[in-house]
Protein backbone atom coordinates (compact mmCIF):
# COMPACT_ATOMS: atom_id res chain seq x y z
CA UNK A 1 0.00 0.00 0.00
CA UNK A 2 1.21 3.38 -1.04
CA UNK A 3 -0.47 6.70 0.26
CA UNK A 4 -1.22 9.34 -2.18
CA UNK A 5 -2.89 12.70 -2.16
CA UNK A 6 -6.29 12.93 -4.15
CA UNK A 7 -6.30 15.87 -6.43
CA UNK A 8 -9.53 17.28 -7.71
CA UNK A 9 -9.07 18.83 -11.13
CA UNK A 10 -10.32 22.55 -9.08
CA UNK A 11 -8.09 21.97 -6.64
CA UNK A 12 -10.15 22.51 -3.77
CA UNK A 13 -10.56 19.52 -2.14
CA UNK A 14 -7.63 17.76 -0.87
CA UNK A 15 -8.34 14.20 0.30
CA UNK A 16 -5.21 11.00 1.70
CA UNK A 17 -6.14 8.01 -0.66
CA UNK A 18 -3.94 4.56 -0.87
CA UNK A 19 -2.69 3.14 -4.02
CA UNK A 20 -3.56 -0.33 -4.19
CA UNK A 21 -0.77 -2.41 -5.71
CA UNK A 22 -1.73 -3.46 -9.28
CA UNK A 23 -0.60 -6.22 -11.73
CA UNK A 24 -1.46 -5.97 -15.37
CA UNK A 25 -0.97 -8.73 -17.94
CA UNK A 26 -2.21 -9.14 -21.15
CA UNK A 27 -3.40 -11.99 -22.62
CA UNK A 28 -4.90 -12.34 -26.43
CA UNK A 29 -8.44 -11.61 -25.42
CA UNK A 30 -8.05 -9.32 -22.66
CA UNK A 31 -5.63 -7.47 -20.16
CA UNK A 32 -6.28 -8.92 -16.42
CA UNK A 33 -5.46 -6.55 -13.53
CA UNK A 34 -5.07 -7.16 -9.91
CA UNK A 35 -5.39 -4.76 -7.36
CA UNK A 36 -4.39 -5.13 -3.20
CA UNK A 37 -7.25 -4.21 -1.79
CA UNK A 38 -7.27 -5.23 1.81
CA UNK A 39 -10.10 -5.01 3.81
CA UNK A 40 -12.72 -3.95 0.58
CA UNK A 41 -15.94 -5.83 0.82
CA UNK A 42 -18.16 -5.47 -2.27
CA UNK A 43 -20.45 -3.30 -0.36
CA UNK A 44 -18.11 -0.45 -0.06
CA UNK A 45 -16.35 -0.84 -3.91
CA UNK A 46 -17.04 1.55 -6.84
CA UNK A 47 -15.58 0.38 -10.45
CA UNK A 48 -16.46 2.80 -12.50
CA UNK A 49 -15.85 3.67 -16.73
CA UNK A 50 -16.20 6.65 -18.21
CA UNK A 51 -15.20 7.10 -21.56
CA UNK A 52 -10.99 5.07 -21.92
CA UNK A 53 -10.87 6.06 -17.76
CA UNK A 54 -11.37 3.46 -15.32
CA UNK A 55 -11.75 4.61 -11.85
CA UNK A 56 -11.65 2.48 -8.87
CA UNK A 57 -12.03 3.27 -5.22
CA UNK A 58 -12.73 1.10 -2.09
CA UNK A 59 -13.82 2.70 1.41
CA UNK A 60 -12.31 1.22 3.97
CA UNK A 61 -14.44 1.55 7.01
CA UNK A 62 -12.10 0.72 9.45
CA UNK A 63 -13.47 1.60 12.34
CA UNK A 64 -11.91 2.13 15.62
CA UNK A 65 -13.00 -0.64 17.55
CA UNK A 66 -15.48 0.69 20.50
CA UNK A 67 -13.36 0.99 23.68
CA UNK A 68 -10.32 1.02 22.09
CA UNK A 69 -7.47 2.83 20.63
CA UNK A 70 -4.72 3.14 18.52
CA UNK A 71 -1.62 1.97 19.89
CA UNK A 72 0.53 2.12 17.14
CA UNK A 73 -0.26 2.17 13.03
CA UNK A 74 1.69 1.32 9.44
CA UNK A 75 -0.85 2.15 7.40
CA UNK A 76 -3.61 4.63 6.76
CA UNK A 77 -7.43 3.43 7.20
CA UNK A 78 -8.33 5.81 4.14
CA UNK A 79 -9.89 5.29 0.84
CA UNK A 80 -8.49 2.97 -1.56
CA UNK A 81 -8.06 4.91 -4.99
CA UNK A 82 -6.54 4.65 -8.78
CA UNK A 83 -7.30 5.37 -12.26
CA UNK A 84 -6.28 3.80 -15.90
CA UNK A 85 -6.51 4.67 -18.84
CA UNK A 86 -7.48 2.05 -20.73
CA UNK A 87 -6.46 0.74 -24.22
CA UNK A 88 -8.06 1.50 -27.55
CA UNK A 89 -8.72 -1.98 -28.22
CA UNK A 90 -11.01 -2.75 -24.99
CA UNK A 91 -14.84 -3.18 -24.97
CA UNK A 92 -16.44 -1.18 -21.92
CA UNK A 93 -19.05 -2.90 -21.59
CA UNK A 94 -17.53 -6.56 -21.47
CA UNK A 95 -15.45 -5.82 -17.54
CA UNK A 96 -15.75 -8.59 -15.87
CA UNK A 97 -14.90 -8.05 -11.76
CA UNK A 98 -14.11 -10.48 -9.09
CA UNK A 99 -13.13 -9.30 -5.38
CA UNK A 100 -12.05 -12.53 -3.34
CA UNK A 101 -9.27 -12.80 -0.10
CA UNK A 102 -8.30 -8.58 -0.44
CA UNK A 103 -7.85 -8.61 -4.68
CA UNK A 104 -10.13 -7.57 -6.49
CA UNK A 105 -9.55 -9.30 -10.76
CA UNK A 106 -10.51 -7.56 -13.44
CA UNK A 107 -10.96 -8.93 -16.92
CA UNK A 108 -11.26 -5.95 -19.83
CA UNK A 109 -12.13 -7.87 -22.92
CA UNK A 110 -10.86 -6.30 -26.16
CA UNK A 111 -12.99 -5.68 -28.85
CA UNK A 112 -13.70 -8.38 -31.74
CA UNK A 113 -11.56 -6.15 -33.76
CA UNK A 114 -8.53 -5.72 -31.56
CA UNK A 115 -8.16 -9.50 -30.94
CA UNK A 116 -5.30 -10.74 -32.63
CA UNK A 117 -5.55 -13.24 -35.40
CA UNK A 118 -4.06 -15.97 -37.03
CA UNK A 119 -3.07 -16.16 -40.52
CA UNK A 120 -2.65 -19.41 -41.97
CA UNK A 121 -0.27 -20.43 -44.22
CA UNK A 122 -1.49 -22.33 -47.17
CA UNK B 1 -2.17 1.15 -20.55
CA UNK B 2 -1.81 3.97 -19.70
CA UNK B 3 -1.34 4.99 -15.92
CA UNK B 4 -3.21 8.20 -15.22
CA UNK B 5 -0.33 10.19 -13.90
CA UNK B 6 1.22 13.66 -13.26
CA UNK B 7 2.18 13.73 -17.38
CA UNK B 8 -1.13 12.52 -18.30
CA UNK B 9 -2.60 15.39 -15.90
CA UNK B 10 -0.44 18.21 -17.38
CA UNK B 11 2.30 19.67 -15.38
CA UNK B 12 1.51 21.78 -13.00
CA UNK B 13 4.40 23.42 -11.28
CA UNK B 14 2.64 24.29 -8.57
CA UNK B 15 0.80 21.15 -7.72
CA UNK B 16 3.76 19.28 -8.36
CA UNK B 17 5.60 20.92 -5.31
CA UNK B 18 2.42 21.03 -3.31
CA UNK B 19 2.45 17.01 -3.53
CA UNK B 20 6.28 16.58 -3.08
CA UNK B 21 5.53 18.70 0.82
CA UNK B 22 2.24 16.54 1.06
CA UNK B 23 3.64 13.22 0.19
CA UNK B 24 6.59 13.65 2.12
CA UNK B 25 5.47 12.44 5.74
CA UNK B 26 3.20 10.00 4.73
CA UNK B 27 5.00 8.33 1.78
CA UNK B 28 7.61 6.35 3.25
CA UNK B 29 6.66 3.65 5.61
CA UNK B 30 10.10 2.01 6.95
CA UNK B 31 8.02 -1.38 8.42
CA UNK B 32 8.35 -4.84 7.33
CA UNK B 33 5.56 -6.75 5.79
CA UNK B 34 2.65 -6.80 6.43
CA UNK B 35 1.70 -3.24 7.45
CA UNK B 36 -0.12 -3.93 10.98
CA UNK B 37 -2.69 -1.19 13.18
CA UNK B 38 -2.54 -1.98 17.31
CA UNK B 39 -5.15 -1.08 19.53
CA UNK B 40 -5.72 -1.57 22.53
CA UNK B 41 -8.66 -0.96 25.10
CA UNK B 42 -10.88 -3.26 27.82
CA UNK B 43 -8.29 -5.28 28.96
CA UNK B 44 -7.56 -6.27 25.19
CA UNK B 45 -5.35 -6.38 22.27
CA UNK B 46 -6.69 -5.62 18.66
CA UNK B 47 -4.29 -6.44 16.19
CA UNK B 48 -5.24 -5.79 12.45
CA UNK B 49 -3.01 -6.88 9.76
CA UNK B 50 -3.21 -6.45 6.05
CA UNK B 51 -2.42 -9.22 4.36
CA UNK B 52 -4.44 -9.37 0.93
CA UNK B 53 -4.53 -12.97 -1.65
CA UNK B 54 -2.93 -14.94 1.26
CA UNK B 55 -4.89 -17.45 2.31
CA UNK B 56 -5.43 -19.23 5.93
CA UNK B 57 -3.06 -22.51 5.38
CA UNK B 58 -0.25 -20.24 4.58
CA UNK B 59 -0.59 -18.21 7.53
CA UNK B 60 0.79 -19.22 11.14
CA UNK B 61 0.29 -16.93 14.10
CA UNK B 62 1.86 -17.53 17.59
CA UNK B 63 1.68 -16.22 21.06
CA UNK B 64 5.01 -16.59 23.19
CA UNK B 65 4.82 -14.53 26.74
CA UNK B 66 4.87 -10.79 25.46
CA UNK B 67 5.62 -11.84 21.50
CA UNK B 68 3.11 -12.07 18.49
CA UNK B 69 4.61 -13.50 15.62
CA UNK B 70 2.99 -13.88 12.09
CA UNK B 71 4.56 -16.16 9.71
CA UNK B 72 3.26 -16.78 6.35
CA UNK B 73 4.08 -17.20 2.47
CA UNK B 74 2.53 -15.65 0.01
CA UNK B 75 2.50 -17.37 -2.91
CA UNK B 76 3.15 -15.67 -6.61
CA UNK B 77 -0.19 -16.22 -8.79
CA UNK B 78 2.09 -15.40 -11.90
CA UNK B 79 1.00 -16.36 -15.25
CA UNK B 80 3.27 -16.93 -18.55
CA UNK B 81 1.54 -14.00 -20.25
CA UNK B 82 3.03 -10.59 -21.06
CA UNK B 83 3.15 -8.04 -18.09
CA UNK B 84 2.14 -4.50 -18.28
CA UNK B 85 2.59 -3.80 -14.65
CA UNK B 86 4.38 -5.35 -11.63
CA UNK B 87 3.65 -3.76 -8.42
CA UNK B 88 2.90 -6.29 -6.13
CA UNK B 89 5.54 -8.59 -4.23
CA UNK B 90 5.75 -12.44 -3.01
CA UNK B 91 7.61 -14.62 -0.89
CA UNK B 92 7.63 -15.88 2.30
CA UNK B 93 7.72 -13.04 5.45
CA UNK B 94 7.74 -13.46 9.24
CA UNK B 95 6.93 -9.93 11.54
CA UNK B 96 7.18 -10.32 15.15
CA UNK B 97 5.12 -7.71 17.54
CA UNK B 98 6.17 -7.19 20.98
CA UNK B 99 3.02 -6.79 23.29
CA UNK B 100 2.77 -3.96 25.64
CA UNK B 101 1.71 -6.69 28.32
CA UNK B 102 0.80 -10.73 28.67
CA UNK B 103 -1.70 -12.51 27.03
CA UNK B 104 -3.92 -15.02 27.32
CA UNK B 105 -2.84 -17.47 24.83
CA UNK B 106 -5.71 -20.15 25.37
CA UNK B 107 -8.20 -17.11 24.52
CA UNK B 108 -6.55 -15.07 21.61
CA UNK B 109 -8.98 -14.89 18.39
CA UNK B 110 -8.14 -14.71 15.32
CA UNK B 111 -9.71 -14.36 11.52
CA UNK B 112 -8.81 -13.27 8.17
CA UNK B 113 -11.52 -12.14 6.38
CA UNK B 114 -11.32 -9.91 2.42
CA UNK B 115 -7.52 -10.08 3.17
CA UNK B 116 -7.93 -8.61 6.42
CA UNK B 117 -6.49 -10.44 9.57
CA UNK B 118 -7.65 -9.25 12.84
CA UNK B 119 -6.10 -11.01 16.24
CA UNK B 120 -7.77 -10.55 19.85
CA UNK B 121 -6.26 -11.21 22.56
CA UNK B 122 -7.29 -10.84 26.35
CA UNK B 123 -4.98 -9.81 28.78
CA UNK B 124 -3.70 -12.52 31.27
CA UNK B 125 -4.76 -13.06 34.68
CA UNK B 126 -1.47 -12.37 36.06
CA UNK B 127 -1.35 -9.36 34.09
CA UNK B 128 -4.08 -7.81 35.12
CA UNK B 129 -3.59 -5.03 37.83
CA UNK B 130 -4.55 -5.97 41.95
CA UNK B 131 -6.17 -3.69 43.80
CA UNK B 132 -4.20 -3.72 47.29
CA UNK B 133 -6.24 -3.13 50.68
CA UNK B 134 -5.38 -0.41 53.05
CA UNK B 135 -6.24 -2.54 56.82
Amino acid sequence: METAIKNYENGECRETVLLPLTDIYETDAGYHMIYEVPGITRENLDITVNGRELEIKGNLNELVPEGKSLLYGEYTPASFYRKFKTDEGVDTDKIEAKLENGLLTLILNKKEEAIPKKIEIH
Amino acid sequence: MVTYNLINRGFDIFDYVDDLFNRSTVDFIHAEYPYVQVYEGNNEIEIRAALPGISRENLKIEVKDELLTIEGEKQSDYTGNTYLRKERTFGKFKKSITLPYEVDAGKVNAELKDGLLTIKMPKSEHAMPKKIEIK
